[in-house]
């Protein structure tokens, strides 16, 4: 298992949407080729949506949620930290549920205009 | 040079007081190549919302007179302004522009201000968004330990969500902002007596409305798009560093908290005002007197009985 330390990328405020897109960046391609992943939030004191955002909420886009809690442990996540990140994971769901219906509906609108 | 002189009334953080504010925002905005004369012999309170709203309208006339004046040969000659007529006041209203640091910004006098200091007060925040000197300046110097004594998970979540607010003033007011320079204004407040925190942000960019007309493409009514702009997951991508990532939770994050915590949250911007009803639910309704920029107001209780760490009682799936 791969341990991150948090706090060496985001420093002790996980709260903006550059630093989440860094921690997104170390944990995409290790769980695309199946890595289990630990990381440890100690030391990191605040948080924000924009961080979860930009990191956990954006490996949704590519990782079912059920797989994501098999690949990804987060440990030492404070009790706030917690909370905003369940928010966010139940907001990305819905928001890359809503992308694909869109996707869809383009698609189709598409072949029509393709056999008209 | 026309001079416009304006007696300030005491101005609460209530409807009347929110009235007035506009009102004078209105009056200030349609014209603000003038010199302005507060006077406050009439005014024997200000609330923070006042003192944001003032400071605001001060570098909104000088951001404009500075911008009017700075001309084809480059020199800056600004000739109108704002003057608070610190004679005027009572020893109670200078006493508390003093100690909130909101004199030191607009006079020439030495009133010993803290440009950087730990004080909950009246604060300008620059034009680019710093989210690390925000988030430390919330942390470890407004709600610093000597001056607030709260848990430690309710300081974070306080932190977390009043950092949702400069997020939004970032996103749909000064980064769209016809006038530049002009940041973002707060004023806080520490009620001791009651444990009651308040705070006002304010930015003079075009709102939230007009932000969303434009990101929708559509002229759709003003309620509904603040009520579109309130809906979690909603959201106008104004921090478009990235396609795809999900957005939209700040005003969502809010109303929870506000609801949990027993709190107050108004959002006033162009025509619409909206307020965290005590469900958590946003009740929208149109403003007597439209702001061309956008006002939050959130009062929150300090004293930890009235919020909830128990993720489960809001209904939100515990998925880590």
């Amino acid at each position: 298992m791969i341990k991150i330390f948090a706090k060496e990328i985001v420093g002790e405020n996980a709260i903006s949407m550059q630093s989440g897109k860094n921690l997104y960046e170390r944990l995409f391609k290790p769980l695309m080729s199946g890595e289990e992943i630990e990381v440890d939030f100690n030391g990191v004191e605040l948080f924000a949506s924009p961080f979860f955002n930009a990191s956990i909420g954006f490996l949704l886009k590519d990782i079912e949620v059920s797989a994501l809690q098999k690949k990804l442990k987060l440990t030492n996540l404070s009790t706030v930290g917690h909370q905003l990140l369940n928010h966010v994971i139940s907001n990305a769901i819905k928001y890359y549920e809503k992308e694909a219906k869109s996707e869809e509906a383009m698609k189709i609108i598409i072949k029509n205009v393709e056999e008209s | 040079m026309q001079t416009s002189l304006i007696e300030l009334p005491s101005i609460r953080d209530d409807g009347s007081g929110y009235n007035y504010l506009f009102k004078l925002a209105a009056n200030i905005i349609a014209d603000p190549h003038r010199h302005f004369n507060f006077n406050f012999k009439k005014c024997a309170i200000l609330d923070q919302n006042a003192i944001a709203m003032l400071g605001g309208l001060a570098r909104y006339v000088d951001s404009h007179n500075t911008i009017a004046n700075s001309g084809l040969s480059g020199i800056i000659l600004q000739k109108c302004g704002v003057m608070f007529q610190v004679e005027s006041m009572s020893q109670i209203i200078s006493e508390l522009l003093i100690e909130n640091n909101f004199l030191s910004h607009f006079s020439k006098e030495n009133f010993d201000g803290y440009p950087e200091g730990d004080y909950i007060g009246y604060r300008q925040h620059m034009e680019y968004l710093d989210a690390n000197a925000i988030a430390s300046h919330l942390n470890h110097q407004w709600l610093s330990d000597e001056k607030i004594s709260i848990s430690p998970d309710l300081k974070n979540a306080i932190v977390s969500r009043i950092f949702e607010i400069f997020m939004n003033a970032y996103g749909h007011g000064v980064e769209r902002c016809k006038t530049p320079g002009l940041g973002v204004i707060s004023c806080g407040r520490y009620y001791k007596k009651e444990s009651k925190l308040k705070l006002t942000v304010v930015d003079f960019g075009c709102g939230i409305i007009e932000n969303i007309k434009a990101h929708l493409k559509s002229d759709i009514d003003d309620i509904a798009a603040t009520r579109w702009a309130l809906e979690t997951g909603n959201s106008t991508k104004t921090d478009s560093m990235y396609e795809h990532i999900p957005r939209g939770l700040g005003f969502g994050l809010l109303a929870e908290f506000v609801s949990l915590n027993k709190g107050d949250l108004s959002v006033f911007s162009n025509s619409c005002c909206a307020k965290v009803s005590e469900n958590g639910n946003y009740d929208v309704s149109r403003m007597k007197t439209p702001f061309s920029g956008t006002m939050v107001n959130i009062a929150i209780n300090c004293d930890g009985r009235h919020y909830k760490f128990i993720s489960d009682s809001a209904g939100t799936e515990q998925y880590f």
